[in-house]
């Protein structure tokens, strides 16, 4: 969300743009660094959404607060990205693609947001931003969640193969030069066919900050990476953009070095327990997490809607209704990353049990 | 996968006291920081204090917090990677 933070009535007071800290607000910091870390680690992107509602709930200024997360964000995403290299899960050519291509996305991104806040102001923006998590995260959301459940079908009835989208199929049978070889993600694919993925990501990422929503499923399905590799591969991406957004917020002034480190303190833990846990789960796994969060945030967001509505006098509501559905999509917001990150410790030891077991039936057991 | 050698408990604990040391001076230090990091809409090197900070501490509490999760039996599945 960050070209929607509206810049013109920052505090000029630095106590006021910078909060005072006491132990809960530490504590809380430090907790969903740690939960959305791992859920980051495991499924590419998606596990910072609620830092800036949440830093907003305590107090930041909306501008510090997205400043603020996002230069934590890219620190824990090339961790996260070294981790998953060294278990031979990033694509580094189809991520520098997409990180290029995304660059060009956040440009045009931050064009429409405004045009959008120009024409109808910060309540119109607010609903733009709102409508397009709903859209795109129900949309691609189910898609990502029915195609996690047939591979765990296909799976259960003996077929262990990840298969292919029809589209990713048909667009690597195109050729269309320049032709690329994808080694890790096992492709070869015109680089016409991945500039839209990359651009996506970028606009995405400028509008909801969470481009990895775009990215990660454009690489399953178009690209046709594993699941792995994608969420993989976005933890490089996410990392070279959020380094570049990172230097524009610190040029602003606007970035708290005290919230980032103690998100980081927190999330550079989970997000390498989430990239240990990939190694354990099967491939659907990654789809399961990351199509339940976006539907999750789906709810949120729609209960967010009608604030923006009522702002902009499109519709009417007592201002009681408002707060219930606003705090009520707060909640479910934390609800989703609390899901994601149940699932994944879930799956992690029971497939760590399981790894154990193979490991005991084969001789291995360690002294 | 390059994961089989254990870190020394003793090197885990030392980056450990670094980690919580450097969060000990910056909080130590508040208002400092917070000018710096203010400073930075005036441009000049004040914008990289931030970055240099993240990166500093990631390095550090990055290898920390796998240590940690080494020493605990935590580690990668072999699966065919680096």
């Amino acid at each position: 969300m960050a070209a929607a933070v509206d810049l013109s009535n920052l505090p000029a007071n630095i106590d006021q743009l910078f909060i005072t800290l006491d132990a809960v607000k530490i504590g809380f910091l430090f907790l969903v660094g740690f939960i959305g870390g791992l859920v980051s680690g495991f499924i590419g992107s998606g596990g910072a959404f609620v830092l800036t509602p949440g830093m907003m709930s305590l107090g930041v200024p909306a501008a510090v607060a997205v400043a603020s997360n996002m230069c934590h964000k890219f620190p824990k995403a090339l961790v996260g990205a070294y981790r998953r290299f060294r278990y031979g899960q990033v694509d580094l050519k189809l991520g520098l693609i997409v990180a290029a291509t995304a660059s060009l996305g956040v440009l045009v991104g931050i064009r429409i947001q405004e045009f959008i806040n120009d024409t109808w102001g910060e309540a119109g923006s607010n609903l733009y931003v709102s409508l397009a998590f709903v859209v795109v995260l129900t949309t691609v959301g189910s898609y990502v969640f029915m195609d996690a459940i047939r591979t765990k079908k296909r799976e259960r009835m003996g077929d262990a193969r990840e298969t292919r989208s029809s589209l990713a199929q048909k667009l690597a049978r195109l050729n269309l030069p320049p032709m690329i070889d994808f080694k890790g993600a096992g492709v070869r694919m015109s680089l016409w066919f991945t500039v839209p993925v990359g651009f996506l990501t970028g606009l995405l990422a400028a509008t909801i900050a969470v481009g990895g929503f775009i990215g990660v499923p454009g690489m399953i399905y178009v690209i046709g990476a594993p699941a792995l590799v994608a969420s993989a591969t976005e933890l490089a991406v996410a990392g070279v953009m959020g380094l570049t957004g990172s230097i524009k917020w610190a040029a602003l002034g606007l970035i708290d070095i005290r919230m980032t480190l103690i998100i980081l303190f927190g999330s550079l833990f989970g997000v390498q327990l989430g990239a240990i846990g990939t190694t354990y789960v099967k491939d659907y796994m990654v789809k399961y997490v990351m199509g339940t969060i976006m539907l999750i945030v789906a709810v949120s967001r729609a209960m967010a809607v009608p604030e923006y509505l009522v702002s902009l006098n499109l519709t009417q509501m007592s201002p009681a209704m408002v707060h219930m559905l606003t705090t009520g999509s707060f909640i479910i917001m934390c609800l989703a990353l609390v899901i994601g990150a149940a699932i994944i410790l879930g799956a992690m030891f029971k497939g760590r049990a399981a790894h154990r077991a193979e490991e005991a039936a084969a001789g291995y057991v360690k002294a | 996968m390059a994961l089989k050698h254990k870190p020394s408990t003793i090197g885990t604990a030392v980056m450990g006291l670094l980690s919580i040391c450097f969060l000990a001076v910056i909080f130590t230090h508040q208002e400092l920081v917070k000018a710096i990091g203010f400073e930075g809409r005036n441009g000049g090197i004040a914008v990289l204090f931030p970055i240099a900070m993240v990166l500093i501490y990631t390095y550090i509490h990055a290898n920390f917090s796998h240590n940690v999760f080494t020493l605990l039996g935590i580690e990668a599945r072999n699966k065919g990677g680096k």
